[in-house]
C-alpha cells in the first residue's frame, strides 16, 4: 500500500454518495430493536449554517452513528434522524419570504450534507409548508372544542408604523425594534392557549426531569411562578358609583399592618372609570401606556403615581384609611391590577413612599437591631427569624416570615377578613400575531353566526402566495380576496381570521411530526396519534405546555 | 507526545472540510490525528502483508497487553459517548493510537502473536473512530480489506476477561528519587520483582555496573533501590 496521505477532498464526497445510495441512513421502521430517536433543535433557516450548528450537528451524529452501531449487548437501536424547517422570516426579508426561506434550506441542506451528518433526509419537515402546519391547524380545533383555547382582550406593545404587535423583547426603550416609532399600548382581541390549566402539571412534572440541569429548572419554576397569597377585598371611600370594593391578592399577608398606600394598574376598570371625568387622570393613564411591559422595564423605570383622591379602608379595621394611587408599576394582568403598598418590606413600595412623601411603618426588624429600616427596604429570606413588632400575632414574636404569614392567613380566613389563594405567574400564552408570516388561525367570523372553526375537512387553510408588502401591516387584511369566504353554518358572506399563529408554536411540535411516515401533503391527514412508542420526549417551556395540551384534547386512541 | 484535540475539533474539521472555509483553529490538531491513522492502518496492512503465511500464535505478554489495552478502549469509549463526554471519548482514542503505533514497532520482534493482537487493535480503533470521523474511518475500513460499510457494522464486542486489571505499575525509586517504573502481575513475589527491575535498561545504566547496597520491595507498592 503506497503511503500516500489521507485526502478528505476526495473521500468525503464518495463516502456521502456511496451513503446517499445505499439508504444508510433512512429509518428502517420495521426494524424489531427498540428504537432510539436523536433530535437536535431545528436550525432556523438564516441562509447559511454557522459553527453552533455545526458543533451540534457533529456531537449529536456521533451519538447517533454510535447508536445505530448498536451496542456489544443483545438490545440495540434503530433510529431516524431527521429536520430542518423553516421558520418566520427575519425582518428585512419579507418581501418573497416564503421563496426566500425555500432558498435558505436549500443552502444551508447542502452544507449540511458536506459534512455526512446521518440524516435521514426522507423526513425532512418545513414548518412553513400546509403539509406540516395543517395539524398544527387541526388541534387548534380540537383544543377550542376541549375549551383550552379562548379569545380574549389582552394588552399588548403596538408598533404604530409597522402596524403589527410586538414581544417585550422587541420594545427597546420605549421603541419599536424595527420601526424606532415610540410603542404604544393597545388592547386587542387575541386568541390564547389556556396553558395556565395546567400551571400545577408543569410545575410537579418539573420534579421528574431529574436529567435537567437544575439551573433550568429554576428558571421554569421561577416562570410558573406558584405562590400562596392573601386576597381580600379594601372598602372605598369616594370611588365612582358601581365601586364599592377593591379586590387585592397580596403574597406576604404577615405585612397587612405595615401598608401605607393603595394602588392600582392604570388600565384598571377603576383607572378607567376615573379617567372618563378628569383629563388628568386620562392623560397619567396614557403616559404610563406608553412604557414597555416587560418586568425589566418596570424595574428600571422611573416609579410615577397619581392620587386619586380616593380612600381605601383595612379589611381588618374599616376606620383605618390609606390614599389610592394610579401606578405605573402595578400590572393588570397580574394579581388583580391592585396591591398593598408596604414601604419597609419592598423596595419598589419604599422609592414610591419616599417620593410622594407616604409614612413607612416597619412590620418587622432584624433579632439584633431595634433601628427604624431606612432607604433600603428590610426583605430577609422567609425562612430567616425576625421580630415582628407591628403585625396581627403577639407583639414581639420572634419567628420567621414564612410562620408569620401562615399564622395571619388562618386568623383573617378565621375572622373573614380575607382567603388563602394559590396564584400562578405563568400567563395564558397569546397566539395571535398580525402578520403574513405564520399558520392562519382556522376561524371563519360571520355576522350571523359568530365565531366558528373551519369544518376540518376544508384544512389546510393555506397561506396565499400572491402577497404585497407594499403597505404596512398584516398582508392577509390587505390581501384583495383572502378575507372573504362564507359561512360554513348559513351559507352567508364572512370573513376569514387573518391573525397567524406565533411561530413557537410551529416549533413546539415538530419532534413528533419527525416519526410519521411521509405524506402526501394534501389532502389533510388527521394528527399522527397511534403507535407514538417513538415519543418518550421532555422538552422545555412552550413544547412542554404545549404538548400537555395535546394530551388532553386528543382523541383517545 | 502529540496534543490532544478536543472533541469540538472533530466538528470543526468537518465543517473545514465540507465548506473550505470554515474557522480553521484547533483543526490542525485533528488533521494531522486523522494522517496519523491512516499512516498506521497503512503500516499494518504492510506488515501483514510481509507476514503472509505465518500462522497466528497465542498471545505472548505484550500482545495481551495490547489486547487489554484494546478492549478497555472499547468499553470506555462506548460508555463515554452514551454519557456524551465527547472529550474523555477522544482522550481514550488517544491513548489507544499510541498503544498501537508502538506496538506496530514491535510486531517484527514476535510476528506470530503480535500481529493478530495488531490487526484487532486497528480494526477496533476505525471502529471507535467512526462516529466522530465516519468519512476516514470508511476509507480505512476499505484499506483493511472489511466487507461492507462501517456505517453498518457492529459496535464491537469487549471480552469481559480482558478488562480485568491483574497488572500494578510499581513505581521505581533509586535512593528515594523516583527513577522508573515497572508493569508486573499482581501479586508477583519480591524476588521476582527484585530480577525484573534489575534488568530494566535503565536501572542498569544507572548502576553503572555497581551492585545495589540494599533492595526494598513492598509487593505490589513500590521499588526502592539503595547504592
Ligand atoms: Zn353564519
Amino acid at each position: 500500500m503506497s503511503v500516500e496521505r489521507y485526502n478528505p477532498r476526495e473521500a468525503e464526497p464518495r463516502w456521502q454518495q456511496v451513503w446517499d445510495d445505499a439508504k444508510s441512513f433512512v429509518t428502517n421502521t420495521d426494524d424489531p430493536r427498540e428504537p432510539y430517536y436523536v433530535l437536535e433543535m431545528f436550525p432556523y433557516p438564516s441562509g447559511r449554517i454557522h459553527m453552533g450548528h455545526v458543533r451540534n450537528y457533529t456531537l449529536g451524529d456521533v451519538v447517533a452513528r454510535f447508536q445505530r452501531a448498536g451496542q456489544e449487548c443483545a438490545a440495540s437501536h434503530g433510529l431516524g434522524r431527521l429536520r430542518l424547517a423553516g421558520r418566520e422570516c427575519r425582518h428585512g426579508a419579507w418581501a418573497q419570504s416564503r421563496h426566500w426561506t425555500r432558498q435558505n434550506i436549500g443552502t444551508m441542506k447542502a452544507q449540511l450534507k458536506t459534512m455526512g451528518l446521518s440524516i435521514d433526509w426522507t423526513r425532512e419537515i418545513a414548518t412553513c409548508e400546509p403539509e406540516y402546519y395543517q395539524h398544527q391547524q387541526s388541534m387548534f380545533i380540537d383544543m377550542l372544542a376541549a375549551g383550552l383555547v379562548t379569545r380574549k382582550k389582552s394588552k399588548v406593545n403596538w408598533d404604530p408604523v409597522d402596524m403589527t404587535v410586538l414581544a417585550n423583547e422587541q420594545v427597546i426603550d420605549g421603541r419599536g425594534w424595527r420601526s424606532g416609532a415610540p410603542v404604544e399600548q393597545r388592547e386587542l382581541t387575541q386568541w390564547f392557549f389556556k396553558i395556565t390549566d395546567y400551571a400545577e402539571d408543569l410545575l410537579t412534572a418539573l420534579d421528574g426531569l431529574t436529567d435537567w440541569p437544575e439551573k433550568v429548572r429554576t428558571m421554569q419554576r421561577n416562570w410558573i411562578g406558584k405562590s400562596q397569597g392573601l386576597a381580600f377585598s379594601f372598602g372605598l371611600t369616594g370611588a365612582p358609583e358601581g365601586f364599592d370594593t377593591l379586590p387585592v391578592y397580596t403574597t406576604r399577608p404577615d405585612t397587612m399592618r405595615g401598608p401605607t398606600f393603595a394602588a392600582i394598574a392604570a388600565d384598571h376598570p377603576l383607572a378607567k372609570a376615573l379617567a372618563e371625568g378628569n383629563p388628568e387622570i386620562a392623560a397619567f393613564n396614557k403616559l404610563c401606556q406608553q412604557s414597555g411591559t416587560s418586568a425589566e422595564a418596570l424595574e428600571t423605570a422611573e416609579k410615577l403615581g397619581f392620587d386619586t383622591g380616593i380612600k381605601v379602608t383595612h379589611p381588618a379595621d374599616p376606620s383605618w384609611e390609606l390614599p389610592l394611587y394610579i401606578a405605573n408599576f402595578v400590572l393588570m394582568d397580574y394579581g388583580t391590577g391592585a396591591i398593598i403598598g408596604c414601604p419597609a418590606h419592598d423596595q419598589r413600595d419604599s422609592d414610591f413612599a419616599r417620593k410622594y412623601g407616604l409614612p413607612v411603618i416597619d412590620v418587622f426588624q432584624p433579632l439584633d437591631s431595634d433601628a427604624a429600616v431606612g432607604d433600603v427596604a428590610f426583605t430577609p429570606p422567609k425562612t430567616q427569624k425576625v421580630r415582628y413588632v407591628q403585625w396581627f400575632g403577639e407583639p414581639g414574636a420572634e419567628i420567621t416570615c414564612r410562620e408569620a404569614m401562615d399564622q395571619t392567613l388562618a386568623l383573617f380566613e378565621q375572622n373573614g377578613w380575607g382567603e388563602a389563594q394559590t396564584q400562578y405567574r405563568l400567563r395564558d400564552w397569546g397566539l395571535s400575531r398580525q402578520r403574513y408570516w405564520g399558520a392562519p388561525i382556522p376561524i371563519i367570523h360571520c355576522e350571523v353566526c359568530g365565531t366558528l372553526p373551519v369544518p376540518k375537512k376544508d384544512l389546510p387553510v393555506v397561506l396565499p402566495e400572491d402577497v404585497s408588502f407594499d403597505k404596512p401591516g398584516n398582508a392577509l387584511d390587505h390581501h384583495p380576496t383572502r378575507k372573504h369566504t362564507t359561512c360554513p353554518q348559513c351559507g352567508g358572506a364572512a370573513t376569514h381570521e387573518t391573525d397567524t399563529m406565533d411561530t413557537f408554536v410551529d416549533s413546539s411540535r415538530y419532534f413528533a411530526l419527525y416519526r410519521a411516515l411521509r405524506r402526501p401533503p394534501r389532502p389533510f391527514r388527521p394528527w399522527p396519534t397511534a403507535g407514538c412508542r417513538w415519543i418518550n420526549i421532555s422538552a422545555a417551556s412552550s413544547t412542554r405546555s404545549c404538548t400537555c395540551s395535546i394530551r388532553a384534547s386528543s382523541p383517545a386512541p | 507526545m502529540v496534543p490532544m484535540p478536543p472533541a469540538g475539533s472533530f466538528c470543526r474539521i468537518r465543517l473545514r472540510n465540507a465548506t473550505s472555509s470554515g474557522p480553521e483553529a484547533g483543526v490542525e490538531g485533528a488533521s494531522r490525528f486523522q494522517q496519523r491513522i491512516w499512516r498506521l492502518v497503512g503500516e499494518t496492512v504492510e506488515i501483514a502483508k510481509q507476514s503472509a503465511g505465518i500462522v497466528r500464535a497465542s498471545d505472548d505478554d505484550e500482545a495481551l497487553s495490547l489486547r487489554k489495552v484494546v478492549h478497555r478502549a472499547v468499553h470506555n469509549v462506548g460508555g463515554d459517548i452514551e454519557g456524551l463526554r465527547f472529550n474523555r471519548a477522544v482522550a481514550q482514542i488517544y491513548e489507544l493510537t499510541n498503544a498501537l503505533v508502538r506496538s506496530a514497532g514491535l510486531v517484527a520482534v514476535a510476528p506470530a502473536a503480535r500481529l493478530a493482537a495488531l490487526e484487532e487493535g486497528v480494526e477496533r480503533l476505525i471502529q471507535l473512530i467512526a462516529p466522530m470521523m465516519p468519512h476516514p474511518a470508511e476509507t480505512c475500513w476499505e484499506a483493511l480489506g472489511k466487507l461492507g460499510l462501517i456505517t453498518d457494522a457492529h459496535w464491537p464486542a469487549v471480552d469481559s476477561a480482558l478488562l480485568v486489571d491483574d497488572e500494578v505499575t510499581m513505581p521505581i525509586q533509586l535512593n528515594g528519587k523516583r527513577r522508573g517504573e515497572i508493569v508486573v502481575p499482581k501479586g508477583l513475589p519480591a524476588a521476582e520483582v527484585e530480577k525484573r527491575v534489575l534488568s530494566l535498561d535503565e536501572i542498569v545504566r544507572m548502576l553503572d555496573g555497581k551492585a545495589p547496597k540494599k533492595i526494598v520491595i513492598v509487593p505490589d507498592r513500590i521499588v526502592n533501590v539503595v547504592v
